[in-house]
């Protein structure tokens, strides 16, 4: 490997996944006043990036987040996992962001920052929308290779695995690319409490939709948000009889 | 009166921190869980002069703080594993990776 690699690694702050999510009282969002953290497929994608640097160790990573204030924590976290400096992009109310607007973020940081590879997340676990690295490789023209279950970084190619329906494809793609992680890629690094304390010394800077140029306006309206149906409950029955009446009468499956 | 190991006092003392920053996550209860039994854990060893047996013990509270890591890792996994994948594409992917571990 003769130059050095930049990688960006975009990451989103989310509801943790742990956290049973509810549906706000005027069913327009969810409840938001709960635990956050790193969206999970982002974890995975600092982990690559990190191991991708222990290999070749003149790597740099860039870790970039769109959102509120708060998601300086998330990108602390990145650092702490073993990222080298970060990026906040302040989006006052990023329940209002979505993956186009993302997407054409992550654009204006990657003609500015030159990367020679882009790893994401394949999708967010809070809105699933599964579109951002797709649309950031098409906004660029670039090559993508998404749900990625092995990468294997050569001098100027990446050979990634892919879990497609009903097994494994392997394509080799030339640098710059764009990589979305899937699950089985590899096991992301728990963010140490020492770390996260040497991760605040490291270089954050701040940035916003103005200075790079970027339009935001969300293209989606969210009209309704509800919880899926509650499951009723079972019911016993006397005897055979009246369980042939009910599958009859009540199911009406025979 | 136990004599002051200086150094070895600092390093009881950031394992501590560790472990409690790790219990915040704890599945069972921080307050009413985690925390008591962190404290009486290091309360029964508050007496240990001899280094060796010291050192033995922030060795056993690191190897805590190995295995708390790898649980959540394997929580997280599971949870977002019956998720997002579909079962048959699981059997599937097992297939195939035996098949090419008997071609090697």
């Amino acid at each position: 490997m003769s130059k050095s690699l930049r990688i960006i690694v975009p990451v989103k702050r989310v509801i943790d996944y742990a956290v049973k999510v509810r549906v706000n009282p005027a069913k327009t969002d969810v409840d938001r006043n709960v635990k956050h953290s790193m969206n999970p497929f982002d974890e995975i994608a600092v982990e690559e990036a990190v191991r991708i640097k222990e290999r070749l160790p003149s790597t740099e990573i860039i870790a970039v987040s769109c959102g509120s204030a708060k998601s300086q924590e998330t990108l602390r976290t990145a650092l702490a996992m073993g990222a080298d400096k970060a990026i906040h992009v302040e989006v006052a109310d990023d329940s209002k962001l979505q993956p186009l607007g993302v997407a054409k973020l992550l654009k204006a940081i990657a003609e500015e920052q030159k990367p020679d590879l882009i790893i994401l997340g394949k999708q967010a676990i809070d809105d699933d929308s599964n579109q951002t690295g797709q649309m950031l490789a098409g906004l660029l023209n670039w090559p993508q290779a998404t749900f990625a279950s092995k990468v294997e970084i050569t001098d100027t190619l990446a050979k990634v695995t892919r879990e497609v329906d009903g097994g494994l494809e392997t394509i080799s793609s030339k640098l710059p690319a764009i990589i979305t992680t899937d699950l089985r890629l590899n096991e992301p690094r728990y963010a140490s409490l020492p770390n996260i304390m040497k991760a605040k010394k490291k270089p954050l800077t701040k940035s916003t939709p103005e200075q790079l140029k970027v339009d935001i306006t969300p293209r989606l309206e969210t009209i309704k948000v509800e919880e899926p149906a509650k499951r009723q409950g079972g019911k016993k029955v006397e005897s055979v009889d009246d369980l042939i009446d009910k599958l009859k009468n009540e199911a009406k499956v025979l | 009166m136990t004599i002051l190991n200086q150094p070895l006092r600092s390093e009881v003392i950031a394992l501590y921190k560790q472990l409690v920053y790790l219990g915040r996550d704890y599945p069972a209860g921080y307050t009413n869980f985690f925390r008591p039994k962190l404290k009486a854990a290091f309360m029964k060893k508050r007496d240990l002069v001899d280094e060796a047996e010291i050192r033995k013990s922030i060795a056993f509270g690191n190897y805590i703080i190995k295995e708390l890591e790898a649980m959540y890792y394997l929580k997280k996994y599971r949870t977002l594993r019956a998720r997002y994948t579909v079962p048959e594409e699981d059997a599937h992917i097992a297939l195939q990776k035996a098949l090419e571990s008997q071609r090697i």
